[in-house]
């Protein structure tokens, strides 16, 4: 009975032990060079549908902080593709692949605005000149159960130069940040079920084009995850109409 | 009750959530005390905890809201578990569990009365209690470089009036159209952000300024509070409309 007990319980410490170093992430290491990340790409597209999503040529490596990377590419097929990595369990991995051109927001801990990231590589058209991020929230006003309400607008605007940066990824600009963490505090204070901050305010692209109309939608998107720690959002384009111009 | 690290604690709460479990401590050692027959410790504990579990109907009260135990889970779990070999012995802990719900009840309205007594709602300096890091973002393109002072700021806030909020809707129709006086503007373009709330309040609130500097939008989370002040609270150029 002695034995037994102490048998198990060494079992027991051994299985976790290995547990924990199978869930360890240790400390990060150099990023992947081109070559490897492209082999990682299409390592981890190879389990899933490829659909022309392989890397062709490895734009840039972008690195956002310690444990998380950015590496925009062009694909076999001709698509402008994103890759979110990080480093987890004791490797760089890829956690995310889209291929639609567009804009994304990476969300590196969903609680702290302030590591909110904008990245994007926007296929070059010819007829993109310029681009910006908007921060809208809608204004709204009213009564309910008798008291008024007011909701301002917020309209903020960050311009990217797209000749220099056709791909790229920056963090969300210091006043968003700040407005988004005013707002998520004040939610939570909430409490009861809306301690999960419900997001009223959206962020939108406008590309700012030579000749033609801006299109919404018509790229071709194929998005798909490998991790579930990534936290993404397409980013829409915004219809100018809807921008006030005082 | 949440409680978040770096958040604004409503320690009035947190103070009467202690209390309670120090009674529920005090009511289960006397029980224990009190029966001839000891249980195991331990177990008595887990009892008591299983015990609290209930189905709970909310009901809004007072601007918050106040858990009335319906139907006992807890206790009907540990006796299915229990069934004959020792309920008897652990029976009235897992009421006395169930119980400690009303005990809370009591606690969440108690101490809800006790809040409004200490921090008022009403006042702005209950949310702008400290400013001195705060800073004013413009969040509109109708906004214009503003330069404030924050202890003239604070200052300002003992002589704040009421507003009258209750055309607020027109606010949002005299952005909206045409011809009106704020078309293609915001009424209040300037957000303040970064100011602490009275310690221990809990309170939060996201924080306009008017676009003439004068008028002072609170909006907390269960309401807004409008507010006008005699002398500008920021300076800039108030656009004339």
């Amino acid at each position: 009975m002695k034995w037994k007990l102490i048998i198990a319980s060494a079992v027991l410490l051994i299985a976790a032990i290995i547990l924990f170093f199978r869930q360890y992430d240790g400390k990060p290491g150099p990023l992947p060079d081109d070559a490897m990340a492209a082999a990682e790409i299409n390592e981890a597209l190879s389990v899933r549908e490829r659909r022309g999503a392989e890397a062709e040529q490895i734009l840039d490596r972008i690195k956002l902080d310690k444990r998380h990377a950015f590496i925009p590419y062009i694909s076999k097929g001709g698509y402008y593709a994103v890759s979110f990595w990080v480093w987890e369990k004791r490797k760089w991995r890829v956690g995310r692949i889209d291929t639609d051109s567009g804009p994304h927001i990476w969300k590196l801990s969903p609680n702290d605005p302030s590591r909110y990231y904008l990245v994007w590589n926007i296929r070059p058209q010819g007829e993109i000149e310029d681009f910006s991020f908007y921060f809208i929230r809608q204004r709204n006003a009213g009564r309910s159960d008798g008291i008024d309400y007011y909701t301002p607008r917020i309209q903020l605007e960050q311009p990217v130069d797209f000749g220099k940066q056709p791909y790229g990824a920056i963090p969300y600009p210091d006043h968003w940040a700040k407005l988004l963490r005013e707002e998520q505090r004040m939610s939570r204070t909430r409490g009861l079920f809306s301690f999960e901050y419900r997001e009223n305010t959206s962020i939108y692209w406008l590309p700012v084009l030579a000749d033609n109309p801006p299109r919404s939608g018509g790229f071709s998107t194929f998005g798909t995850s490998f991790l579930e720690s990534i936290r993404t959002d397409f980013v829409n384009i915004l219809n100018e109409n809807e921008l006030e111009r005082p | 009750m949440q409680i978040v690290f770096g958040q604004p604690v409503n320690m009035v709460h947190l103070a009467g959530v202690l209390a309670g479990w120090c009674i529920v401590l005090y009511l289960t050692i006397r029980q224990y005390r009190k029966l001839p027959k000891k249980p195991v410790v331990w177990k008595m504990v887990i009892v008591v905890w299983v015990g609290l579990f209930a189905f709970n109907l909310n009901l809004p009260m007072f601007g918050q809201t106040a858990k009335l135990s319906i139907l006992p889970l807890g206790v009907w779990i540990l006796y299915l578990f229990f069934r004959k070999r020792s309920w008897d012995a652990y029976r009235r802990f897992a009421w006395l569990g169930f119980a400690a719900n009303y005990l809370f009840l009591i606690v969440t309205l108690l101490s809800g009365a006790a809040h409004q007594a200490i921090y008022d709602k009403r006042d702005p300096s209950t949310y702008l209690a400290d400013v001195g890091k705060a800073e004013i973002i413009g969040i509109h393109p109708s906004a214009q470089a503003v330069v404030w002072d924050p202890s003239e700021f604070a200052s300002l806030l003992d002589t704040l009036q009421i507003g009258d909020m209750s055309d607020s809707a027109d606010w949002y129709y005299q952005s909206k159209f045409e011809h009106e006086p704020y078309y293609q503007h915001e009424r209040f373009p300037y957000a303040l952000v970064g100011a602490k709330p009275s310690w221990g309040s809990g309170l939060r609130a996201v924080v306009y300024i008017e676009m003439d500097g004068k008028g002072l939008l609170i909006a907390a989370a269960d309401r807004s509070y409008y507010f006008r002040s005699e002398k500008p609270l920021i300076n800039g150029e108030a656009v004339e409309s």
